[in-house]
């Protein structure tokens, strides 16, 4: 059992695991804890594309990744070609809420307010290319004074392209003083009324065409391939994007191609609009205009076990646990051989962990009929009784768990292992990272055996879903809404007779028609607190969506982390609808009205 | 009234009490004076202006304005409000809280009428702000200086109040404008430093959106009241623990929070972008407001997080605590 966290008792040094986002990293951070998964290397195409992540899911390293500058530093045989053919060079360029919120025009018409859009988020990107430009300068060209005659050809092409005032351009001989001219239009953005607007020049006109009408030239002049080298504006933060704004970046992805190619991160319900700017023209999913490509993996891919190693061994080195092949399950110890759960459930209870033992406690628990049937397998050599033991014990396990852990004083080890925490995280680097966190300070202080880590994680999960109601807008709701689901699934798991549960539900309809609701399952799948099925993010949630909470539930509701059988949650009363709630009380009588059930979905 | 790009020099700045103040006014010859208060459903909107007028009855010289809220025109303390000002031969006027440039206007006109009747004698012009939205009085300090001629006085008033335990509204990503500064292009790091008070299911809501890179938190220590420090402390654990810094400002010296809420901007800056989210006591989001304004430079920006008053919006009646405290700065106009 024992794993290498032992080394960490008594440690005082910084808990490496404090910093759970990338945003915070440079560009050799973002490198040293980058994990390539089979996702990164598909992003690397010609096509525009709409990045759906949860909060936490990796979107921002994975731009950041895409660039120029980071690529160039990662050893990776796939990166090293990249480079060396420069067939896609990115930039990076995040949208800021302070950069939404800041724009002028906030009280002028909406025409205008495109005006300012378009000004600043063409600034934002010319000034990020320029970055890489600048970047891909001092590396592809050694000799100084090459260089430097490369950069001034460059200046040369783009400053009069850039500059409406023509004297001004002749006054810009240097990549610095490119990107001064573009701080330049932006902070003085706000001194410009509609016609000063229009009287700029190309950067309020359309979206990215300054950079999409230099690109052909700097391409040549950077002495690269233009047939083959692709742009990719690697664009972050499109959650705090308004209606209009999207429509104009649609209206982009819809009539622009390469050398040009947007990659665009944001929530998943957060592209709240296919429209363009054209009236009764939308862009087409599917390869058309763009794709959607979803971002979270599932918590049992090799990519995010990988992901999870890479992680660990990279922070975990920063306090003295050093070793190239350390994994998740070197630092915790493995439990029997396979570290799965009825592993976990034979240390607690050695005595019942047999196959016999476990057939006849699931019969005892399963109805009548059921147990019956069960039994009648046991007696047919061929079948036995696999199939329920697959299907019925992860809730049997998970009954019984909770059944020891509610005597007095006794704590069970049943929420520990690498696999339970991979599965916790359910596929979420950022969770993963919390989860390390907090792992890492017991770690310090005493043991990390499976019952210090079963309480490590039920206090995580019980302060993950206390931060729930702090979720805008609709979180006091969404609180409410899981408590409810979670107790009505856990019900079905520890009452009698057991049926085969899991984390999984859908919505009636009655449920999804109301805006409050609809609005918080929305937000709870945006922020990691449920999941949902893929389609019902690309195409719109309904009653055939298929809900689960996230696995972090599973903890505080006991409930097997895992699909069950399908149940629809349906509400006792008609719903009245009510506005969004912006306070406990007004929250406290929203829910008053959501008194949610569950009905067994195959009696539909 | 547009007071974009007007970067406040604040010259004389100083911190007082009412009391102090009311000792040296009296002591002193009268001066012309232009008091603007407020009306509305919270007790503490007459505080100051009770004290004030108990010592310095309303002179000829002296006048007072009274800017009564359109909003919630029968709650809590409201009509005993109006029922003091109109004792006292003033009737308030009828404003909406979301009406910034109708107030602003509104001042200007009675600050510029007051210096006109002045012929040239120092004016002293008094606010009150104790009970106003932050959209009316983060822009005053800015109009009056510019008003104001360099021999005048602007004085700003706070009244501490009592808070009963109670709920607060959230807020989405709809409720952000950027009040003060600019951010900078594509920011390659930032800092979030964030005011506490006591709306806990705010904050988090706040602390949610800006999901922030480096985060500094700031409350107010020492409070109007002793427990005040601990009640928002513990209110706001989780956000707390989450912050890399944390450090405490005095809510009773204007100038002393301004200046270390400053500091802290200046230094962070260091490194990258810093975004001020104030929330808490008035003092102190008006002190971060100014803060961009202020020190003038790109890449220092001030958010305001809208209240939104839906349906379910309950007023709470503000009781007054203790003396009032404000501060106080000369006007820049050249005659």
């Amino acid at each position: 059992m024992s794993g290498l966290s032992y080394k960490l008792k008594g440690y005082k040094g910084g808990n490496p695991f404090q910093e759970s986002q990338a945003r915070t990293y440079g560009d050799e951070k973002v490198v040293g804890e980058f994990f390539p998964t089979s996702f990164f290397w598909s992003l690397f195409n010609e096509q525009h594309e709409i990045l759906l992540g949860t909060r936490g899911s990796g979107k921002t390293i994975l731009l950041k990744m895409l660039t120029y500058s980071c690529l160039r530093r990662f050893n990776h045989p796939q990166a090293r070609d990249y480079i060396a053919k420069k067939s896609f060079l990115g930039f990076y360029v995040p949208l800021h809420l302070e950069f939404i919120a800041s724009l002028p025009g906030m009280e002028a018409s909406e025409a205008e307010r495109l005006l300012y859009f378009r000004l600043a988020f063409n600034c934002v990107t010319a000034k990020s290319l320029l970055t890489q430009v600048a970047d891909i300068l001092s590396n592809t060209e050694e000799d100084p004074k090459k260089r430097l005659q490369k950069e001034a050809q460059i200046v040369d092409h783009i400053a009069p392209m850039w500059c409406h005032d023509k004297e001004q351009a002749k006054k810009i001989s240097s990549i610095r003083d490119l990107e001064w001219y573009v701080d330049l239009l932006y902070n003085n953005m706000d001194t410009l009324n509609k016609e000063g607007l229009e009287g700029i020049g190309q950067f309020s006109k359309k979206l990215m065409s300054p950079i999409v009408n230099i690109l052909p030239r700097l391409t040549v002049d950077l002495g690269f391939d233009l047939q083959h080298t692709n742009w990719i504006a690697c664009i972050d933060e499109a959650e705090f994007l308004s209606e209009p704004f999207i429509r104009c970046i649609n209206t982009f992805l819809r009539s622009e191609k390469r050398p040009l190619v947007v990659k665009m991160a944001t929530l998943p319900f957060k592209h709240s609009t296919r429209e363009t700017l054209v009236e009764g023209v939308s862009i087409e999913p599917g390869g058309n205009d763009f794709n959607y490509r979803i971002i979270d993996a599932p918590w049992d891919s090799a990519d995010f076990e990988g992901l999870c190693n890479n992680i660990c061994r990279v922070r975990l080195a920063r306090c003295g646990i050093v070793d190239s092949d350390l994994t998740l399950e070197k630092f915790l110890g493995v439990v029997g051989q396979n570290d799965d759960l009825i592993d976990y459930f034979r240390l607690e209870l050695p005595k019942e962990a047999t196959e016999e033992k476990i057939l006849e406690g699931i019969k005892e628990s399963l109805s009548q009929r059921r147990g019956d049937h069960l039994w009648s397998l046991l007696e047919d050599k061929e079948k036995r009784g696999k199939p329920y033991l697959n299907k019925y014990s992860p809730v049997y396990f998970m009954r019984r768990m909770r059944e020891e852990n509610s005597k007095g004083a006794r704590v069970v080890g049943w929420f520990a292992g690498a696999k339970m925490i991979r599965r916790i995280a359910d596929g979420n680097p950022r969770r993963f990272i919390q989860i390390m966190n907090a792992l890492v300070e017991q770690a310090r202080e005493g043991e990390l055996d499976p019952k210090d880590q079963h309480r490590v994680l039920t206090r995580f999960s019980k302060s993950v879903l206390g931060e729930s109601e702090a979720l805008q807008r609709y979180g006091l709701v969404l609180r409410g809404l899981i408590a409810q689901i979670g107790e009505l699934l856990a019900d079905r798991v520890h009452k009698d007779p057991m049926v085969n549960g899991g984390c999984n539900f859908r919505v009636g309809r009655d449920l999804i028609e109301d805006h409050l609701v609809l609005g918080a399952l929305k937000l709870a799948v945006d922020f990691l607190h449920m999941r949902v099925d893929e389609d019902s993010v690309l195409h719109g949630i309904g009653e055939h969506s298929d809900f689960r909470l996230c696995f972090l539930y599973g903890v505080e509701y006991w409930i097997p982390m895992r699909k069950g059988d399908a149940f629809v949650l349906r509400n006792r009363h008609r719903l009245v609808n009510l506005g969004v709630p912006t306070t406990r009380q007004g929250a406290e009588r929203a829910l008053a009205q959501i008194q949610l059930e569950l009905f067994d979905d195959t009696h539909e | 009234m547009t007071l974009t790009n007007e970067r406040p020099v604040f010259r004389g700045i100083g911190t007082s009490t009412q009391s102090d103040w009311l000792k040296a006014a009296t002591d002193a010859p009268a001066r012309r004076r232009l008091f603007i208060v407020t009306s509305g459903y919270e007790a503490r909107n007459t505080r100051w202006i009770e004290r004030t007028l108990d010592v310095l009855a309303l002179p000829d010289k002296a006048s007072c304005m009274v800017v009564g809220f359109k909003d919630f025109p029968a709650a809590l303390s409201r009509s005993r409000n109006d029922e003091f000002y109109r004792k006292r031969g003033i009737e308030p006027s009828a404003e909406s809280s979301e009406q910034q440039e109708a107030f602003l206007e509104r001042i200007n006109v009675a600050v510029v009428t007051l210096l006109a009747e002045s012929a040239g004698e120092p004016v002293e012009v008094h606010v009150d702000y104790s009970c106003m939205p932050r959209l009316w009085y983060c822009r005053l300090p800015l109009l009056l200086e510019k008003v104001l001629r360099r021999q005048d006085k602007a004085y700003f008033w706070y009244t501490p109040g009592l808070y009963p335990e109670t709920e607060y509204p959230t807020a989405g990503v709809e409720d952000f404008h950027v009040f003060s500064g600019r951010p900078s292009l594509g920011a390659a790091y930032r800092t979030h430093i964030f005011g506490l008070g006591f709306d806990r299911t705010r904050s988090q809501a706040i602390w949610s959106i800006i999901d922030p890179q480096n985060l500094v938190c700031f409350y107010a220590d020492p409070a109007s009241k002793p427990e005040y420090v601990d009640r928002v402390k513990n209110d706001n654990r989780i956000v707390l623990s989450a912050a890399n810094y944390t450090f405490t400002v005095p809510i009773h010296d204007f100038v002393l929070a301004y200046s270390k809420i400053a500091a802290v901007a200046s230094e962070f800056q260091y490194f990258g972008d810093v975004i001020l989210v104030p929330d808490g006591p008035k003092p102190l989001i008006l002190a971060a407001s100014l803060v961009p304004l202020r020190l003038g430079r790109k890449g220092i920006t001030c958010f305001h997080v809208k209240r939104r008053k839906e349906e379910d919006f309950k007023p709470v009646d503000v009781q007054p605590l203790s003396d009032p405290v404000g501060f106080h700065f000369c006007g820049r106009r050249d005659e």
